[in-house]
């Protein structure tokens, strides 16, 4: 049994990241380094307004102020925040009508990912919004959205075309003094997706905005907004695989959710980013604030994540349950591998009357990875009947991995009933016996196990990703077992 | 601006003036910071009042017999007395036991143990010979009768290969007291042998703090149990370290602040060894404007393979005033281990109220009855019954009162 366990280690760790390529696509870049003229740069690339320049030059301000935060359970060399890229875009920067006009090249890449654009069009029905570096190439579907009026399109677009909704609803979520990233991102984002679904409108199709890091050393800012006004719904997918790189590459992105009175919003994720070699050289860092906020009576926040890449992962979706009667739903499955770290988990405040929050986390870890669940539970005095149930296992494989849970839970109110449990544990060897006994070789009794531990998340993410995520497991994993 | 001529004082280190500046406790201390919640292991427990207080050592004889006599029946045990941090000689049968009065070769960067080490004045040495059992249990009194006072208590409590032993900790604060306790207790529980500590804390307007270090040895088991029934801010900090094979230690407790009192209970066990296991349950029952901290970490070292380790947290909410921060972590570096945790917030059970209301139970008798049940199944783990017995009585008053 030894020496094939080995072997299967062995071979899991091989697995090299299947989307490693570089696209050579003549890029725009803003010198090293960050100061007031890169704002400005980026500012008059991207043609702001005035106010948006302040907000830029504010947050800077802000951001120079901060310090790196040092909480989490991860460790990597300091970064030096001078020594990046603050912009990068693709050089053919027309107005595009079809994806005839998008560069071939870029269109071979999304082949190589397995994201036929085409296909999606005419297959899915996914609207797709095509963030390379920073700026949206290609949006489809526009048409059949604004019939309904929905407004799903990049934040610079949303920026010159609704400039009032950006100034109403920008950093109203995540405050720019929120944390050291979230100010950095306030400062120097680049694009992003903006979206916006009107009053009882229920959007026909999934968004989906599909993330590539391309240009070496080159931090990615991405800045999302998504508006769901009074008994709307709308279910936004964000997928990402990156190219192999060995510098690391931070990526600071910002998420802001709102929901109205009755609104819906499923926000799923599915991270593959590079997560370094076997060891540990390279790999993004990825540190993400996202954060929903249940603002009206009856709204609904749901986030899914699969997180298997990155070198460093530090991401807590939240949700803010103002309303009353409002729900906040987190599930997340967390896979690391080789010399990855995760530090991920979420937090639900609860403000309103009977509010309602569900907390599923599944951890996996392998090789000499870190996998770390840190959650805040908070049930304030106003929270009168909340309810919380919260369940975070964490699989191991092999003797060199960790698993942690740092789970915060504070309760004010008599009423509230919060439950947490957490277990730790490996694949048992009876699991994989048994499968032995039926004929079922261990490394696909292993992918089994993994994916009916997974389950219950993978459950909840659109069909589309739902097939996607299964095999990042199986890539991630395949026959690891301690 | 005009300028104003000032002199500036330097603001005195809280208890600088009780440490030893010259030994290397007192260095050790001088060099460590009064901790705030900014430091994430006081997250919880503001100490604003304590860091102010003006506190003195006081040598004092107000504790009697009878004191001590009302909350445990003191003849089925043998009694040492410490009033304000000093040995009552006249109140204590110390067969067997030494007085301590060396300081602890240990430097530790916990500000507490820090300062009691620094500063203690007095404490016990308790050897339990091998293969030998305690027979008549040791009654341990940590006593404040004085609401000025400021006591460190150094305890060392070692049980030798084979032995058996059991500790009752009383830590009192005298009706009108208060004062400030500030105990380490520092135990090496040597292989085979097992070491049972009940402590039972009655400490009124008293603030408290504990830290108590274990060390588990080769199939050992170590059991410690908590209950603070008053206190104005108690803090217990339990540090285990399972260091053999088959070692085993069991925390529990259970807490029940009312009024505007707080009660932190941090533990912290540290699976060293394989084939180690270890159990934690800590119940928590509050009412008027009290806060109860629960912070329970387990941590499995990579060699630590085929650990068993579980921790559970519930609690009760009798006040909407109320309030209950519960941390419980884990921390595995081994894979081949069981650990689980699970912890709860809530209210009474409405059916099980009413199934008892409907059949003729007043309310307020049906609450008692309900939350005695809840705490019973920590306190039914002690194996000493009449302790039991009376541990429940005394948190059936507890609740009755609030």
């Amino acid at each position: 049994m030894a020496t094939t366990e080995k072997e299967l280690l062995e071979k899991v760790t091989k697995t090299e990241y299947k989307y490693g390529f570089t696209t050579n696509i003549e890029s725009d870049k803003a010198p090293k380094g960050l100061n007031e003229d890169i704002i400005r740069l980026i500012s008059s690339k991207k043609e702001e307004p005035q106010w948006l320049l302040d907000f830029r030059l504010k947050s800077f301000e802000i951001w120079k102020t901060m310090k790196e935060p040092n909480w989490a359970h991860v460790k990597y060399p300091k970064i030096d925040f001078q020594d990046l890229y603050y912009y990068a875009a693709p050089k053919p920067k027309k107005n595009l009508e079809s994806l005839d006009e998008v560069d071939p090249e870029l269109l071979d890449t999304f082949k190589k990912l397995g994201i036929s654009i085409e296909e999606q069009k005419r297959l899915s029905g996914v609207a797709v919004d095509i963030v390379m570096d920073s700026v949206s190439v290609a949006t489809t579907f526009t048409k059949t959205l604004k019939e309904k009026g929905i407004i799903f399109c990049s934040m610079g677009e949303a920026v010159k075309n609704y400039p009032e909704l950006i100034q109403e609803h920008l950093a109203s979520v995540v405050p720019v003094k929120d944390n050291f990233y979230a100010a950095l991102n306030s400062a120097v984002f680049t694009d992003g997706s903006f979206c916006y679904i009107p009053k009882g409108v229920r959007c026909p199709m999934e968004l989906s905005t599909y993330f590539r890091i391309n240009e070496s050393n080159t931090g990615q800012f991405e800045r999302t907004l998504v508006i769901a006004d009074e008994d709307s719904y709308v279910s936004y997918l964000e997928g990402c695989t990156a190219p192999m790189r060995d510098e690391n590459q931070l990526h600071a992105a910002v998420v802001e959710l709102k929901a109205a009175k009755g609104a819906e919003i499923k926000y799923s994720t599915v991270q593959n980013w590079y997560p370094g070699d076997k060891n540990g050289k390279g790999g993004i860092y990825n540190f993400v604030t996202k954060r929903g906020i249940c603002e009206g009576d009856h709204s609904k926040i749901s986030w899914t994540q699969v997180e298997t890449g990155s070198a460093i992962t530090w991401k807590y979706p939240s949700c803010i349950l103002k309303g009353n009667h409002s729900i906040g739903e987190f599930y997340s499955v967390a896979v690391t591998n080789n010399h990855q770290q995760a530090d991920t988990g979420t937090k639900m405040i609860h403000i309103g009357k009977n509010t309602k929050s569900t907390i599923i986390s599944k951890g996996v870890s392998a090789g000499f990875s870190n996998n770390s669940y840190r959650g805040l539970v908070r049930i304030n005095k106003s929270a009168t009947n909340a309810r919380n149930f919260s369940q975070c296992d964490s699989l191991l494989m092999g003797d060199q991995c960790g698993a942690h849970t740092f789970p915060y839970i504070e309760t004010e109110n008599s009423s509230a009933q919060v439950e947490h449990e957490a277990t730790t544990s490996k694949i048992g060897e009876d699991q994989i016996f048994y499968c032995n006994q039926r004929g079922i070789a261990t490394e696909k009794a292993i992918n089994l196990i993994v994916n009916g531990y997974a389950k219950e998340v993978l459950n909840k993410l659109p069909m589309e990703f739902a097939v996607e995520a299964q095999k990042l497991l199986e890539i991630s994993l395949e026959g690891s077992v301690g | 601006m005009e300028l104003t001529q000032t002199t500036i004082v330097a603001k005195p280190l809280p208890f600088a003036d009780f440490v030893l500046p010259e030994s290397k406790q007192g260095q050790n201390f001088l060099n460590l910071s009064f901790p705030t919640t900014r430091n994430e292991y006081w997250k919880y427990t503001r100490l604003g009042k304590l860091k102010t207080a003006k506190l003195k050592i006081s040598q004092t004889s107000n504790i009697t017999v009878e004191t001590i006599n009302n909350i445990v029946a003191i003849d089925r045990y043998q009694l040492v007395v410490f009033e304000n941090g000093f040995l009552r000689n006249d109140l204590s049968d110390l067969t067997g036991i030494e007085e301590n009065n060396t300081l602890s070769n240990k430097l530790s960067n916990e500000y507490f143990t820090a300062l009691s080490d620094a500063s203690f004045t007095s404490g016990i040495n308790l050897k339990v010979k091998a293969n030998t059992v305690l027979t008549k249990p040791l009654l341990l009194v940590n006593s404040s009768s004085d609401p000025e006072s400021i006591s460190n208590i150094n305890h060392n409590i070692t049980t030798q290969q084979g032995s058996e032993a059991m500790v009752c900790m009383l830590d009192l604060a005298a009706a009108e007291g208060s004062g400030f306790l500030n105990s380490v207790t520092r135990i090496n529980a040597e292989s085979s042998s097992n070491l049972e500590i009940v402590n039972l804390q009655v400490l009124g307007k008293a603030t408290a703090i504990q830290n108590i270090y274990v060390d588990v040895a080769e199939d050992a088991s170590f059991k410690h149990f908590g209950f603070s029934l008053i206190g104005q801010l108690t803090r217990n900090n339990i540090n285990v370290n399972l260091n053999k094979t088959g070692a085993y230690a069991e925390l529990n407790g259970v807490y029940v602040p009312s009024g505007s009192q707080h009660i932190d209970n941090h533990t912290y066990i540290d699976h060293i060894a394989p084939n180690c296991n270890s159990s934690e349950l800590y119940r928590g029952i509050l009412s008027n404007t009290a806060t109860g901290v629960f912070n329970g970490k387990v941590m499995v070292r990579q060699a630590a393979q085929k650990t068993n380790a579980f921790q559970a947290n519930n609690n009760i909410l009798l006040s909407d005033k109320a309030t209950m921060n519960s941390k419980p972590e884990l921390e595995i570096y081994a894979d081949d281990v069981k650990c689980s945790h699970g912890s709860t917030t809530g209210q009474m059970d409405k059916d099980a109220l009413f199934y008892l209301q409907a059949r003729g139970i007043k309310k307020t008798a049906a609450v008692k009855l309900l939350v005695t049940a809840f705490a019973d199944d920590v306190v039914s783990r002690v194996s000493d019954e009449h302790l039991a017995e009376l541990i429940n009585a005394m948190i059936e008053k507890q609740i009755s009162e609030n």
